[in-house]
């Protein structure tokens, strides 16, 4: 029993990264209709110059912290421009393409001119929250808990937003119909540079909370969660923000429980096996399609 | 609005254009990158040799050596590729400064094995091999496998092919190992670790089940383990991605387990141990990790935690002499203070073996006579004399493909390696 | 014939057969990931009968490609009558559960895979023997009353079903037909490489061919025939002085050309206007040759 609650808790704090990230994906679906595959990538690379500014500045924190925020905005604003002649056109496929060619872009900057490639490892500064809770075997650290209680944090403020302020409503009013959003005089350009924007400050948020849980970063980090974010994303309901959320915890605790209960080479069978049966037994996503 | 798209597009188009440009001005000129400043302490001699063959006789008919170096230069792992390069490169300067090869200096060519695009592997080889006389590369199982055929249909030798010995037995004679096999190494490793470790009962093994050669060094390892008694719990990993281990430590605790042999990455050992420590189990003596474990993490991530663990090696890591040394210095001046990985320890001595064949087989390197030199490169290579490494405190052979030399077993103290035993490569 | 352009050949032909097998079930509005996990079957079927029980390549082709278009047609018979995004993550989850099922099936030698498969001589002519046969077919159904139902499908399923368009039906037999076109992919790419590994036909191939399908233009098929070449060239021929940074480029490209051209290369429009152009030329000509008046 005592092992099942120890890797529930460690599957909570995975899922959780994943939310961070499909969070974003799914802010950027609803302001834009583009699913922007790059965005893992994008937030690995925060992280990765994130760590050269701590490297710089002899772990500084407060200079870091912004740092890291700062990145992730710009490295996000820069995409958005890319985006924009598809979501005119209302291309979502095509979105796929263009982030893969973001995605790819962005590994090789961080295989190549960071650190030669080679992972790496966030300070203890950063790291080390100091308390660490133990029962027996059952433990977490200070991180695990800002990840989890980030992760909750950030969707609920980003619901507040899109539900209860203008400029959210303009998102989702766009998100639901482009044209006549624009007639009504919701502009396009700007609505997508907010949505962007927020989207880069999640960004920056969930590479720092990235750096305090694995405490390690790897370039093909971006790979494993921009697939496994592509997935969530289609299954829990494209644009529901909640949905997603609670979907990426689920697909964390599944994949510890799988782990630790069966060989590990049936996870990936077991995880996507669970989704297809899933989306045929509910093709509006597991919370339904929203806007 | 139009108009923000508009620019967006010419902006865009503008950036094609010049990216072609560049690309294209780039090819045209195909100037070879610079090679390291070379070493000022003269290049290892070779070891006791068999006699070389009568200059006079086999006059070399041309100009320069072309030695293909495959391995990956981009995408998620170039980390492994590039020191690959590198000390290659590193080791045919050394070997130009001091006069070439029989008097003519050494070229090497470089390829980009594309992993994980194993396709682009088997095309980018398609382009190496001919001509070639021996192919240096790309020490990685599935790039490998996709070149395998061609390799074959080429009779040419490809000495840092790959570790899988089933593998390479299926491409032989033309397969070399890259490093020793690892189902010995982890079970020579591992019975010494016993020795120094014998009260330990139940010995959990963190491996990548995703990874054949691993999956066959547990099988062998927990034979062995069982003839002196001691259980062996798998906890397997889901595979080279997975940054979390609590899942994995946690299924060693439950199975009980006083011993922990970890078969993964560095970072990835560095966290095990972390979990395991975290979860009030003691890492030390009682925790063993391969040599696939060492590198940077072990000491930034995992410092504190892995203190007093042991690692085997196919090289000494604790070495001392004066050209390990240097290599160190100027590995660490090239890669930001990191320490040689075995791929570029093995990428350095793949071209002193080219070396060595070259003069003592007095091949000319004719294109006339390609065939019959490229056998007798392979003949040379998979049933080798002793062969220099650059540590010079091990000599390697080939026998049968399969690289034999000692494995050794150090300790960590006080965050550096420290040796502890020399464990020669026979049939545990 | 030179080897490195030997094997560019034929790999670009299985390329082209899969962003075939991806285009038509696309032009009725389903993106199914089949011919993927059919390439994967295919490919291994082959190699399992050419290499370990020795059947000559003729059977090994016809067995591969009768397995591997059952297991296809099994699943479409579930995924044609789901809608778009259901098909696409179902079949997408279907990828990797097969590569998961490879991989831990020791029988065709778990993550090993299958090496050494037997040369099949002649491959480059039949490989494209093949391409020109589904091109035929492509083209026939796109100009066929199935297109323009499929066309309808597309764009207003209600629409299509009242006017008598079979969805289960017509999405079974494109989607059939793809895995049919992706197990000769699977079933070539055995033969070229002549080595296969389960991760061959995993997400990677798959982000790979959509690259190549949304670049080239994906309401045509001829599309494909200009942006599969260059793209495989690209990762082929870079210059080797600047190799690091072919990924790079590559990336720079396939973001470059979605800006400037959403559309796809070759498009919808650009094909109607050529092909009136030609039609308008033969117009012209027509009535002066066939004028029985003079």
């Amino acid at each position: 029993m005592e092992n099942f609650i120890a890797q529930l808790i460690s599957g909570l704090a995975n899922g959780s990264v994943y939310a961070l990230i499909v969070v974003g994906m799914t802010l950027l679906f609803l302001a834009r209709g583009v699913v922007h595959f790059g965005f893992a990538y994008i937030v690995v690379t925060t992280a990765y110059l994130g760590w050269v500014v701590l490297k710089v500045t002899h772990n500084n924190l407060l200079i870091s912290i912004p740092a890291f925020i700062i990145i992730g905005i710009i490295l996000t604003l820069v995409t958005e421009p890319l985006f924009r002649p598809l979501a005119q056109k209302r291309a979502f496929l095509e979105t796929l393409a263009l982030g893969q060619g973001i995605a790819i872009i962005l590994t090789d900057v961080c295989s190549q001119f960071i650190n030669f490639g080679q992972n790496v490892a966030f300070p203890a500064e950063l790291t080390a929250g100091g308390a660490r809770l133990s029962f027996g075997i059952i433990y977490f650290t200070l991180a695990d808990v800002y990840v989890f209680i980030g992760s909750v944090v950030v969707v609920l403020i980003l619901l507040y937003f899109m539900y209860r302020r203008k400029q959210g409503k303009a998102i989702r009013a766009m998100a639901q119909d482009l044209d006549i959003a624009r007639s009504l005089g919701i502009p396009f350009n700007k609505t997508g540079i907010i949505g962007f924007t927020i989207a880069g400050i999640l960004a920056g948020v969930s590479a720092i909370l990235i750096a305090m849980t694995l405490e390690v970063a790897s370039p093909s980090l971006g790979n494993s969660f921009a697939t496994k974010a592509l997935v969530l994303m289609l299954f829990a309901g494209m644009g529901n923000l909640t949905g997603v959320m609670v979907c990426a915890l689920g697909i964390g605790v599944v994949e510890a429980l799988t782990q630790s209960f069966l060989p590990g080479r049936w996870n990936d069978a077991i995880i996507f096996g669970t989704v297809m049966i899933v989306i045929l037994l509910r093709p509006n996503g597991v919370f339904g399609t929203k806007s | 609005m139009k108009k923000s798209i508009k620019v967006t597009k010419l902006i865009s188009l503008v950036l094609l254009v010049s990216l072609l440009i560049t690309v294209i001005m780039a090819g045209c000129s195909s100037k070879p990158a610079t090679p390291p400043a070379p070493a000022t302490t003269p290049p290892p001699s070779t070891a006791p040799a068999p006699q070389p063959a009568t200059p006079a006789a086999n006059p070399v008919a041309v100009k320069e050596w072309v030695l293909p170096t495959l391995a990956v230069q981009t995408g998620p792992i170039a980390f492994a590729g590039l020191p690959f390069h590198w000390a290659s490169d590193y080791a045919a300067a050394e070997i130009n400064a001091a006069g070439g090869i029989r008097g003519v200096p050494l070229k090497l060519t470089h390829f980009d094995s594309g992993f994980p695009d194993t396709t682009k592997s088997a095309a980018v080889a398609s382009k190496a091999i001919p001509g070639a006389l021996l192919i240096n590369g790309p020490m990685i199982y599935p790039e490998v496998a996709a070149m395998s055929q061609l390799i074959i249909d080429a009779k040419i030798a490809n000495i840092n092919a790959a570790d899988d010995p089933m593998f390479l037995d299926q491409m032989k004679p033309y397969g070399i190992a890259q490093l020793q096999s690892y189902p010995k190494g982890a079970t020579i490793g591992g019975l010494k670790w016993l020795e120094l470790n014998p009260n330990m009962k139940n010995v959990a093994i963190f491996y990548d089940a995703t990874q054949p050669e691993l999956v066959e060094s547990v099988k062998v390892v927990t034979a062995a383990f069982a003839k002196k008694n001691v259980k062996v719990t798998p906890c397997e990993t889901v595979g080279a991605d997975q940054f979390d281990f609590a899942a994995t430590v946690l299924k060693a605790i439950q199975g009980q387990c006083d011993g922990f042999y970890s078969f993964l990455l560095d970072f990835q050992s560095a966290g095990v141990a972390k979990e395991l420590v975290n979860r009030g189990k003691k890492t030390g003596p009682n925790y063993l990790m391969v040599y696939a474990s060492n590198g940077p993490a072990l000491f930034t991530t995992g410092k504190g935690f892995v203190e007093d663990s042991y690692l085997w090696d196919d090289f000494n890591v604790a070495a001392t002499n004066p050209e390990w040394k240097k290599f160190l210095e100027d590995y660490a001046k090239q890669f930001q203070g990191q320490v040689p990985t075995e791929s570029a320890i093995s990428g350095y001595d793949a071209v002193y073996a080219f070396k060595v064949a070259i003069e003592t087989l007095g091949i000319t390197g004719d294109p006339a006579k390609l065939a019959a030199e490229r056998k007798m490169i392979v003949d040379f290579l998979y049933n080798s004399p002793e062969l220099p490494g650059i540590e010079k405190t091990y000599k390697y052979k080939n026998v049968n493909g399969e690289k034999i030399a000692p494995y050794y077993l150090v300790q960590i103290k006080n965050n550096a390696f420290v040796n502890v035993a020399t464990m020669p490569n026979v049939k545990p | 014939m030179l080897v490195s352009i030997q094997l560019y050949l034929e790999i670009l032909g299985i390329y082209i057969l899969l962003l075939w097998a991806m285009y038509l079930p696309f032009r009725g509005g389903q993106l199914y990931n089949g011919p993927f996990y059919c390439m994967a079957i295919g490919a291994y079927t082959a190699a399992y009968t050419t290499k370990i029980l020795g059947y000559p390549h003729g059977v090994a082709i016809i067995i591969a490609l009768i397995l591997a278009t059952l297991i296809g047609f099994l699943t479409s018979l579930a995924f044609s009558r789901t809608t778009g995004i259901v098909t696409a993550t179902a079949s997408m989850a279907l990828i990797f559960i097969v590569v998961a099922i490879i991989n831990n099936f020791d029988l065709i030698g778990a993550s090993r895979g299958i090496w050494g498969i037997p040369k099949f001589h002649g491959l480059l002519p039949t490989i494209y023997i093949v391409v020109i046969l589904m091109g035929i077919i492509v083209f026939r159904i796109e100009n066929s009353r199935f297109g323009r139902a499929l066309e309808a499908m597309r764009t207003d399923l209600d629409l299509a079903n009242t006017l008598g368009v079979n969805m289960p039906h017509l999405s079974t037999f494109v989607m059939t037909l793809a895995s049919a076109m992706g197990a000769l992919a699977g079933v070539f790419y055995a033969f070229t490489v002549q080595s296969i590994l389960a991760q061959n036909f995993s997400f990677s191939l798959l982000l790979t061919i959509m690259a190549m399908l949304f670049i080239g233009g994906r309401y045509t098929m001829w599309g494909v025939l200009v942006s599969a070449p260059v793209l495989w060239a690209i990762q082929l021929w870079f210059p080797a002085s600047i190799a690091k940074f072919t990924n790079i480029f590559y990336g720079a490209l396939l973001v470059i050309i979605l800006v400037i051209r959403p559309e796809g290369i070759i498009s919808r429009e650009m094909l109607q206007r050529l092909t009136a152009r030609i039609k308008s030329r033969s117009r012209r000509i027509k009535p002066f040759a066939a004028s029985p008046q003079n």
